[in-house]
Parts: structure tokens; C-alpha cells; sequence
């Protein structure tokens, strides 16, 4: 499959940068000799300070070096919006899966239930489950975890996503269930759940793929806005969005520290996009039809 | 162009016209030249009814509504008339006798007298109204016995005519007056509050300078000048409270003009101080910030080795310089400067990560080893996350480890709460406190007394006999030069013995007022003091709006 | 279409009583004791603390509490603000037409500006015009929305003065026998464009897919060779049918604005209801949050129902039963 437009493969290599970036975070700041968590600027000096050339983006309010902490928050923006839409996806191609295969009651029940999600309002339910999720560090699997808080966060969003991509999938599924093929499996014998795992959902996957390429980019901004009303990861993990809701303070008298963090973001997010645009346009069977 | 692409094309050419037409806004109304203030507030007052008033977005708007016996000169603090105009108090300090101003008059028109003060303060105390502040009058005689409904009317409240008003007191209370001068002792119109449908609420009556003339309760509060304020009517016409959440947007609606005064700045106030020298103004305030322990959890239970490594490790000027630029000052101990009774000697903690590192070996942690992770409790909000980092690290650096929980505001209380019996979940938290009234009491018996121990103040659950001791001598006594010392010694123990807390810094209050506004004086008591009926704006505010 | 309309609004009551449950669960669950907000805070009295928790039965078991709240939403009494003392209904009655208000104007000027450059996409696809569209729009749905905001008053307010910075004014219209007073109209431009530019990329990418994969279709084909001039192929057959998925997408975006409307509502100071959901969170004020998020359920199924019937009016195909 190649990917059909410029902008998506330029959607795709702004997602390799950022993919990049977050692996090698400490490896790069490393470079610069930078640590994400430390102040590096001398005592007597009032953060944040702005660019210079041992600081190439400047300091943040608390005198850390603002670029290795970009390198590092695009390890968990980027984890948060991949494990979010993990959480989503499996959510959603159960539930979606079961819906369309078994259709009758199964059916009705698990819909009335997307539709509920559907029917609640995002945001303020994302809100109030992050606040009345029990303090993770408590919880048995969770505390394990390097960073619980981020562990609720993205528990939270897939929480909220699933209900889309249920939807699709149950969709795919009824198309899928008539198809000749499925026949095929079945009078081969495949029944039941083996039909469902081995033959109709990866086949419903492949539109799948271009929602949730577009749901990580949701999920990196929602990380974002969560942090803006103050229930996101929590600090001093440099999330972008942490850093876009530390620096929006700093706007009019020391814009980088604001600035750099939405450019990080709307970058990525951006790519995620694109790419994710020119993936449900290279599924789409009547590409061909147009001629360039 | 094709066919088909023109036809696109000019249906799309019709749908985006009717939006280029909407985009041309009218011009902004040019502002007529009035006294009219335009301050922002947080959120919308949550508590309207004087009695409740626990909170300083409350404070201010009671404050401007209402009117007590007496007030807090803004400045000196000294206690001035008020509704009364003048007062004596017996030799033996238990009985106040009041004289009422003639023609006070509430909003209503209604002319005040000794019985609405009677109605008002046995409703701070009546079981039903459940005042927050019912221990601003708890040491009225038979207050107790009303409380708990086995008596129908106060003991020590009575009003021999209508413009006398005696309060007595079970044991003297040498800060009686200044507990009279907070917003909840307010003076309320019998009439008007004994609604059951509770109609005050929605439109708040008083006998203060300003009355409630529009309120949208997300959006704004209008107060206008009371024509037959006793004290004379107030030089502003208007003041105009808006309801505005986020600062960083607050803080371009001042810039841009729409306000003319705001607090609770954000971003870098040196740059801000810088970018508006004339507005921004700084005093102090009588305020405690600080970080505490859980005193009835280990580890820091009965260990105050390891609470006096934690006041060795912090590096306070840091915090104060670097993250708070300025608008904290470094503490030795709990009083702020300029509270009766502050002591410059206190010598409490510098920092020092050698001894930190000693002390920590001491309490039987060498180089951290053996202490489990803390977790520090902040309630979200930028700056207190901030110093929470900075603590952080410096903690770190001698071999601590702290993580950082930032819950939200109830979460946060709670944690911290607990009940009066056992403890809540929180071992290490951020905490502040600020003075009602100026005086040592104000901090010391409501944070370091065993009897508040939970909810109350006493939230370190901090328990030491000899304390409570000269804290309850203290409240006895009369003569503040014999107070004074009493009080120093409790804050000696408290600090240096005991090394209660991790004792950081006192607040100062920083504001942004346009330079036309005039009359402005800070109050050490906090922002919400700045007297509006002393208030006048000079000029044509668009002439000199310092917007950029 | 009556019995149509009577079983789909049958329908909503399960979907009513599941939200209310869940929204009880959460917040039942949420940490924090709304009578230690309501009593003082940092420092509150014990004795105040316990009336307090008698009050509003916060004592009493989870069932109970949970039977007492159902019994009183069936009862259409969504209760009483634990911080404002006053019913919750007149907190909604205030608080959701700004909401409502805004959500209104964003999706209008979203929805001709997304249509409009929907239709300019289709009919260059694949040439610069359609990339540089699909660029923008892409880009406006990657920023987000609070800093967006933050940015048009940077711009627009303070830079260039032409728009007041926040605020729902204080003059606008009343309308008359409600409670409901309109916004300023400069004030609802910086809010509303916010939300629209949000808006505006999905609105947009959608009526040019749905318009390629209609002009495609043998109809479209047979009618041009039949001699029909391409205006009105476009503007009567194709538009007309390729707007259906189009109306879907307003329909969802439009509930989606009204509970998803919150970090706007803060930017801007704008006193609509996603803000005052917010603060009832945050102060566990748990009626007015239950109220609130049930309000804005029922709005996002009637609005999913209005653009069920809206299917009907659009495309003949569409027959309810």
C-alpha cells in the first residue's frame, strides 16, 4: 500500500521525526547535555531565560532546559496517544466485533451502550473520572507502572474512545459476515470466535487503522486540554501539554516558553493527521476512479 | 475553469459571504467618563449570606455590602467605628457596651437599631443558619448553652434600647474587637433575613457602603453606590465585579483596559511589575506558607530529627527568589512580619544540606536509606506545583525522596482533613493559612492547639502540652506586652523544638491597579480589604489606559 | 411518522436513566467531601461539618442516597445546588442558552465556511487548491482549542483592538419572558470563530468526500450525458445528496460543541454550562453536575434525533417507519 497524497507522506515523515525524537529523547538531550528535570541556569537568575546558544529554545518557568524537556514530552504524548487508542482499539474491536457478529439482543444491548457513550459529553466525563479514579499509586497493577498518573490519563481517553470505533468495527462486520469468504471459512468449519478472531476482524482492521491513526492525534490533544484544566499527568513530567498550560502564563512577556511546546504538539498532532487522511485514502476502493 | 468548477465554485462564494459580513464587529462603545470600577474576581461569590462568609471572594463582596460594629483601619488595622460609634469595655474585660451610630440605614431603607444587631449575631450562633464562623462568637456568655438549644436566646447579647447594644463575654477575650471587624459579625435587617425562602441570597441587604444592583452569577456582579451610606456615600458610582476564571485571559482584559483592577497574577510578575510599573503594587501580607507533616503517621511521627532534616534541606531564599520571583519572603518561623508579636530573633532553619544530611542520619535514614517515598500533596495550581518541584529536588539533593500528588482542591482537603479523631491519607502537603484577625491568636491557637486538631486548623495534628499551655494563658490575659511573650515561647517550641512543619516563607499581596484609581491602600489582611468606598477614579480612564 | 417519532422518544428514557446512573457512580466515587467544601474549607468546624452532612443526607448509605436521587429526577426535580442554595433547573436556565448560544454560531459560520470550502476541494481534488484546504483544515483540527483561543485574543484583542478580549457583555438583548439575555455581538465573535475553526476541517474534509463519491455515482454520469447543465447537476442532484453525511456531521459536532465547549467557555469567561459543570466538580456541588451532564444528554438525543428527521427532508430515499 503507498500512501496516495504529498501531504500524507508528509504527514508521515513529520510522524517518523516525533517517533524518533521520543525513542532517542535521552540520547539527544544527552547531546546537549540537558536533563528535563533539573533547573539549568545559575542561582540569581529569574527564570525563564530565553534562548541562547547552550539553550537553543531557552528555560521554562523553573529554569529547565526547555528543548530536552520538548525531546522527553514527546515520549509521553506520543506513548500517551498510542496507548490511549491501544486501550480504545481493543475496547471498540470487542465490543464492535460482538456486536456485528452475534447481532439479535447482543447486538441491541452493546449499542444502546455506544450510544450512551456517545450521548455523554466527553470532556466533562473524561474530567470526572480522572478525579474519581482512586489514587493510582494504591491500585495493584497500576502502581507498578513508572508514571501512574499518566497511567490514568490514558485509561481515561480510552475509556471515552472506544464507542467510535466500536461503531465502525460493528459496521465492517455485518459487510464482512456476507461476504463469500466468510462462507468459505465457515463451511471449513470455522465457528464462532475463531471465525470472528482469524478471519472478520483483521479484515475490518484496515479502516480501522486510519480512524485510530486520527484518534492518536485526538488523544495527544485531549491529553492537552485535560492539562489545561489541571486533571492531566501530573507535573514535573514534561507532557506537552503540561508545558503549553505552564507556559500559556507566560505569553505575552516570555512567549517561547508557551510557544514551542504548541508548535511541538500541533506538529505532531498535525502529522498524525495527515497521515491518517491519506490512509483511509489509499483504503478507499475508488481511488483509481480519479485521475491525477 | 471548468463548468463543474465554477458551479462549485460560486456556491461556495455564496455560503462564505454571509460569514465575511458577520466578521465586521461593531466598534466598541466609547466609555462615558464615570465612577465606575472595574475589578475581576475568580468565580462568582459562593456566599452571600454574611454568616457564611468563610472564603475572600465572600469576604470582599460582604465586605462591601455589609457593615460590622466595627471595621480594621485598612492600613494600621487599628480597630475603628462602624456601625457603633463608640464603646467601652469594663475593667474586668468581659463586658462590651456599644453605642450605635444615629441613622444608619440599610439598603432597604429600614433604620438600623440594637435589635437587628441582637438578630444578627444570635443567628451566627443559632444551630439552624449553621454559620462557618460561629467561633467568632463562641465566646459570648451562653452561646454554648444556645448551640446546643438548651437555652432560646444568647445570655450575653442584649439590647437595653435601640441604639445600645452589650455583648458579655464568659472569658475575656483580648482580640474580642477584631473578631467583631471580620465580615461574618456583619450587621444583617431582621426583616429581610428571617425569609425562609431565603430571598438575601439572590439579593443581599446590608447597611454598607455599596448594594447589589445586577448580579449574573456566572458572569458579573453590579454594585452601586448606597446614596444614605451613614458614613456618606461612596465617591464611586459603580463597581463592576467580573466574574473572570483564567488569568492569562484576566490578564490581557487588563491590559487591553476592561478592568482597573485584578490580584492573582500569573506568568512573570517581574516582567509584569516592568511591563506596568504604576499599576502593580506589592505589601505584605499576614499570611503563612509552609509545607506539613502528618505528626500522627510515621515516619515523621515522634521523629523530629527527620522533620529537622527536611527544614535543613529546603533552600528557601531559592524558592523564594527563583520561583516565586520575589512575592514570598523567606520565614524563620510561623508569624508573618508585622503580626503583634513577630520575633526577628526566632532563628529556626537556613539551609544547610550538611546538617540536613546529619539530622536525616540521626533520625535513623543515613543518606536516605530505609525512608520510604513521600508523597507531597499539592492541590493543582501552577505555582504551588512549581515550589512543590523545587522542594522536590532540593529534598533529592539530600537523599529524599518525595513524589509530587496533585489532586484537585477537594480531594486535596480531604487528604489533608481527616476528622478530629484519626488522620487523613496525606503525610507531607503544602499548606497556607492566613490571618483573620491580626494577632498571634490568629495563627497559633487555630494551627498549633491540640483542641483543633483536624478540620479545624490543626491540621499537622501538632500535640504538645506545654504549647496548648501558654497558648490558653495567652488567650486570658489582657495586656498584650503579657501576651507577647507567651506567644514567642509556644512559636519557640514549636518551631525549634519540635520542628512542627517545613517552615518556608510568608505571602505578600501583590494587585494591579490603573493609576487613575485613587484612595487605594493595601490592607495586610489581604486584597479583599482595599476599602471601594474610599475609592475615586481621577481621570478619563481611556486617557490614561496603560494598554500597550 | 407520529409512531416513528413517539418510539424514538420512548427510547430516550433507558438512555436518560443509564446516564443518570453512571454520572451518580463517578461521582459518588469522586474523593473529596462536599460537605468540607461547603463548611469552610481549610478551616471548618466539626459541629458545622456534621449539620452539614445531616442537611443534604450525606450520611445516609449509597443506596438510599442513590434511590432518593432517581426518585427525584423521575419527579423531572433535578434538586438543589449544595453551594448556591438555589434549584438546579434555575442554575441550567441561566447557564445553558449561552451555551447553547455559542454552540449555535460556531456551528453556523463552521458549517458555511466547512461546506463552502468542502466544495471547493471537490471540485479541484487532488490540485493545489484541494492540498492547500486540506492542509488548513487538517491544521486547524491539530491545535488546541484553549490555545487557539488564547491565541485570536492575543491577535484580534490586544493587538489589533477590534474585538473585546472575554466576556458575555452586559448589555445584550433580553428576551422577553425568559430569563435568557443574549450576548453582546462582538462579544460572541472570538468565542464562536474558536470553536468554528474547530470545527470547520471535519465539516470540510466530509462534504468533499461524500460530493466525490456522489459524483460518481451513475445518476450524476447519465444526467450530464443526458444534456443537463453542470450547475444544476451540481446545486439540484449532486449537493443535495451529498449533504446527508454532511448533516450527520453537524449533528454530532453541534452536541459535541455544547459539552465539549468547556475550555473555550474558560478562555473567553463565557458563563455557559460546560464551565459551570466544571466548578461543580471541582466543589462537589454533585447536583448541579448531575443536572448539568443529564441536560446535555438530552440535548445530544434530540439533536441526533432532529438530524434523524432531517435525513427525511434531504434525501427521499430516506423513509422513517
Amino acid at each position: 500500500m503507498t500512501l496516495p497524497t504529498r501531504a500524507s507522506r508528509i504527514g508521515l515523515a513529520i510522524v517518523i521525526c516525533f517517533a524518533l525524537a521520543a525513542i532517542f529523547a535521552p540520547a539527544l538531550a544527552r547531546l546537549w547535555g540537558q536533563n528535563p528535570y533539573e533547573p539549568v541556569i545559575p542561582v540569581g537568575v529569574i527564570p525563564p531565560t530565553a534562548p541562547e546558544p547552550s539553550h537553543p529554545l531557552g528555560t521554562d518557568s523553573l529554569g529547565r532546559d526547555l528543548l530536552a524537556r520538548l525531546l522527553y514530552g514527546a515520549r509521553i504524548s506520543l506513548s500517551v496517544g498510542v496507548l490511549a487508542e491501544t486501550v480504545a482499539l481493543l475496547l471498540g474491536l470487542v465490543i464492535g466485533g460482538i456486536a456485528g457478529f452475534y447481532g439479535g439482543w447482543v447486538d441491541d444491548f452493546l449499542m444502546r451502550m455506544t450510544d450512551i457513550f456517545f450521548s455523554l459529553p466527553a470532556p466533562l466525563l473524561a474530567l470526572a473520572v480522572t478525579a474519581a479514579l482512586p489514587d493510582p499509586a494504591t491500585l495493584p497493577y497500576l502502581r507498578r507502572l513508572p508514571e501512574p498518573s499518566l497511567a490514568v490519563v490514558l485509561l481515561v481517553l480510552g475509556f471515552i474512545g472506544w464507542a467510535g470505533i466500536a461503531r465502525l468495527v460493528r459496521a465492517q462486520i455485518l459487510v464482512l459476515r456476507e461476504m463469500d469468504y466468510a462462507a468459505a471459512a465457515t463451511a471449513l468449519g470455522a465457528r464462532g470466535g475463531r471465525l470472528l478472531l482469524r478471519h472478520l476482524l483483521p479484515n475490518a482492521l484496515a479502516p480501522v487503522i486510519a480512524t485510530a491513526t486520527i484518534g492518536v492525534a485526538g488523544n495527544i490533544l485531549s491529553e492537552a486540554w485535560l492539562s489545561f484544566l489541571g486533571v492531566g499527568a501530573h507535573p514535573p513530567l514534561p507532557s506537552w501539554g503540561i508545558m503549553i498550560t505552564e507556559g500559556q502564563n507566560y505569553l505575552t512577556t516570555h512567549p517561547w516558553v508557551c510557544i514551542y511546546p504548541g508548535l511541538a504538539l500541533f506538529s505532531a498532532v498535525l502529522g498524525l493527521n495527515l497521515l491518517g487522511e491519506g490512509l483511509r485514502e489509499a483504503m478507499d476502493p475508488h481511488r483509481f476512479a480519479l485521475k491525477r | 475553469m471548468t463548468p463543474t468548477r465554477r458551479a462549485l465554485a460560486i456556491s461556495a462564494l455564496a455560503l462564505l459571504l454571509p460569514i465575511v459580513d458577520g466578521c465586521s464587529a461593531p466598534e466598541p462603545a466609547k466609555p462615558k467618563v464615570q465612577q465606575i470600577l472595574k475589578m475581576r474576581m475568580r468565580e462568582n461569590p459562593p456566599d452571600t449570606d454574611p454568616a457564611q462568609s468563610a472564603d475572600s471572594l465572600s469576604d470582599r463582596i460582604n465586605l462591601a455590602v455589609h457593615d460590622g460594629l466595627v471595621d480594621f483601619d485598612p492600613e494600621s488595622l487599628a480597630i475603628v467605628p462602624a456601625v457603633a460609634e463608640s464603646w467601652e469595655i469594663s475593667k474586668d474585660g468581659l463586658i462590651y457596651t456599644f453605642r450605635l451610630h444615629p441613622g444608619v440605614r440599610f439598603h432597604n431603607g429600614k433604620v438600623l437599631t440594637s435589635a437587628d444587631v441582637l438578630y444578627s449575631f444570635t443567628r451566627v450562633l443559632d444551630p439552624k443558619v449553621n454559620s462557618k464562623r460561629r467561633e467568632i462568637l463562641a465566646g459570648v456568655k451562653g452561646a454554648e448553652a444556645f448551640g446546643r438549644r438548651s437555652a432560646t436566646q444568647v445570655e450575653g447579647l442584649s439590647a437595653p434600647d435601640p441604639k445600645t447594644f452589650v455583648i458579655t463575654l464568659e472569658k475575656p477575650m483580648p482580640y474580642f474587637l477584631q473578631l467583631l471587624a471580620t465580615p461574618a459579625a456583619a450587621i444583617v435587617p431582621r426583616d429581610v433575613y428571617e425569609d425562609p425562602q431565603k430571598a438575601y441570597l439572590s439579593q443581599p441587604v446590608g447597611c454598607g457602603p455599596f448594594k447589589v444592583a445586577r448580579w449574573e452569577r456566572s458572569n458579573f456582579m453590579e454594585l452601586e453606590a448606597f446614596g444614605d451610606y451613614y458614613q456618606g456615600r461612596p465617591k464611586l458610582d459603580k463597581v463592576l465585579v467580573r466574574f473572570i476564571e483564567n488569568p492569562a485571559s484576566a490578564m490581557e482584559e487588563y491590559r487591553r483596559g476592561g478592568l482597573d483592577y485584578m490580584d492573582e497574577m500569573v506568568g512573570s510578575e517581574t516582567s509584569i511589575a516592568r511591563e506596568l510599573p504604576r499599576d502593580y503594587r506589592k505589601a505584605p501580607l499576614l499570611g503563612t506558607f509552609y509545607f506539613g507533616f502528618n505528626l500522627a503517621r510515621p515516619p515523621f511521627k515522634g521523629n523530629a530529627n527527620l522533620r529537622k532534616a527536611f527544614n535543613y534541606a529546603v533552600d528557601r531564599q531559592a524558592l523564594c527568589d527563583q520561583t516565586f520571583e520575589g512575592t514570598l519572603t523567606p520565614s524563620h518561623g510561623i508569624l508573618a512580619p508585622g503580626t503583634p508579636g513577630f520575633n526577628p530573633q526566632l532563628k529556626g532553619y537556613d539551609f544547610n544540606p550538611a546538617l540536613a544530611r546529619e539530622y536525616l542520619a540521626k533520625a535513623g535514614f543515613p543518606g536516605g536509606k530505609g525512608l520510604p517515598a513521600i508523597d507531597l500533596w499539592v492541590n493543582n495550581n501552577q505555582k504551588l506545583l512549581e515550589s512543590a518541584q523545587k522542594v522536590q529536588a532540593n529534598l533529592k539533593s539530600a537523599g529524599i525522596s518525595v513524589r509530587i500528588k496533585a489532586v484537585d482542591f477537594a480531594t486535596f482537603l480531604q487528604a489533608l482533613q481527616g476528622t478530629p479523631e484519626s488522620p487523613g491519607d496525606a503525610l507531607f502537603y503544602r499548606y497556607g493559612w492566613n490571618a483573620d484577625y491580626p494577632d498571634p491568636d490568629a495563627f497559633l491557637f487555630w494551627l498549633l492547639h491540640s483542641r483543633n486538631i483536624g478540620p479545624a486548623g490543626n491540621i499537622g495534628r501538632y500535640s504538645n502540652p506545654k504549647v496548648d499551655e501558654l497558648l490558653d494563658r495567652a488567650r486570658r490575659l489582657n495586656a498584650m506586652e503579657e501576651r507577647i511573650p507567651l506567644y514567642q515561647e509556644a512559636e519557640r517550641i514549636a518551631v525549634e523544638e519540635d520542628a512542627a512543619w517545613l517552615f518556608l516563607a510568608n505571602y505578600t499581596q501583590r494587585v494591579l491597579i490603573k493609576p487613575f484609581v485613587q484612595g487605594v491602600v493595601l490592607s495586610p489582611l489581604g486584597p479583599m480589604r482595599i476599602p471601594l468606598d474610599h475609592l475615586w477614579i481621577e481621570a478619563h480612564p481611556t486617557a490614561q489606559a496603560s494598554s500597550p | 411518522m407520529k409512531s416513528y417519532l413517539l418510539r424514538r422518544l420512548f427510547g430516550i428514557l433507558p438512555v436518560l436513566w443509564a446516564v443518570a446512573t453512571l454520572i451518580w457512580i463517578i461521582l459518588f466515587a469522586l474523593p473529596g467531601d462536599p460537605a468540607a467544601m461547603l463548611a469552610g474549607g481549610f478551616r471548618s468546624d466539626p459541629q458545622v461539618l456534621e449539620r452539614v452532612r445531616a442537611e443534604w443526607g450525606l450520611n445516609d448509605s449509597a443506596g438510599a442516597q442513590y434511590l432518593r436521587y432517581l426518585a427525584r429526577v423521575a419527579c423531572g426535580d433535578l434538586g438543589t445546588s449544595y453551594r448556591q442554595g438555589r434549584p438546579v433547573s434555575r442554575i441550567l436556565a441561566e447557564t445553558f442558552p449561552a451555551t447553547a448560544i455559542l454552540a449555535l454560531c460556531s456551528m453556523l459560520l463552521a458549517a458555511c465556511a466547512g461546506v463552502a470550502l468542502g466544495l471547493i476541494s471537490a471540485a479541484w481534488a487532488r490540485r493545489w487548491p484541494d492540498d492547500l484546504i486540506s492542509f488548513i483544515c487538517l491544521g486547524l483540527i491539530s491545535l488546541p482549542v484553549f490555545w487557539l483561543g488564547m491565541m485570536l485574543i492575543l491577535l484580534f484583542a490586544s493587538r489589533l483592538g477590534w474585538l473585546p478580549v472575554l466576556g458575555y457583555g452586559m448589555e445584550g438583548l433580553r428576551i422577553p419572558a425568559t430569563q435568557i439575555r443574549l450576548p453582546e455581538l462582538n462579544h460572541l465573535v472570538l468565542p464562536s470563530l474558536t470553536l468554528a475553526l474547530f470545527s470547520l476541517g471535519a465539516i470540510c474534509r466530509v462534504t468533499r468526500a461524500s460530493l466525490l463519491e456522489v459524483l460518481r455515482q451513475r445518476y450524476i454520469l447519465s444526467s450530464r450525458a443526458r444534456g443537463m447543465r453542470p450547475v444544476s447537476v451540481h446545486l439540484r442532484a449532486a449537493l443535495r445528496n451529498a449533504l446527508i453525511p454532511v448533516v450527520t456531521v453537524l449533528g454530532i459536532d453541534f452536541a459535541a460543541l455544547l459539552g465539549g465547549a468547556v475550555a473555550t467557555e474558560f478562555v473567553f469567561a463565557w458563563p455557559g454550562l460546560g464551565k459551570t459543570i466544571v466548578h461543580g466538580i471541582a466543589d462537589r456541588d454533585l447536583p448541579v453536575v448531575e443536572g448539568g451532564v443529564l441536560c446535555l444528554c438530552l440535548a445530544f438525543v434530540l439533536v441526533n434525533l432532529a438530524v434523524d428527521l432531517c435525513y427525511a427532508l434531504v434525501d427521499p430515499r430516506v423513509r422513517l417507519q
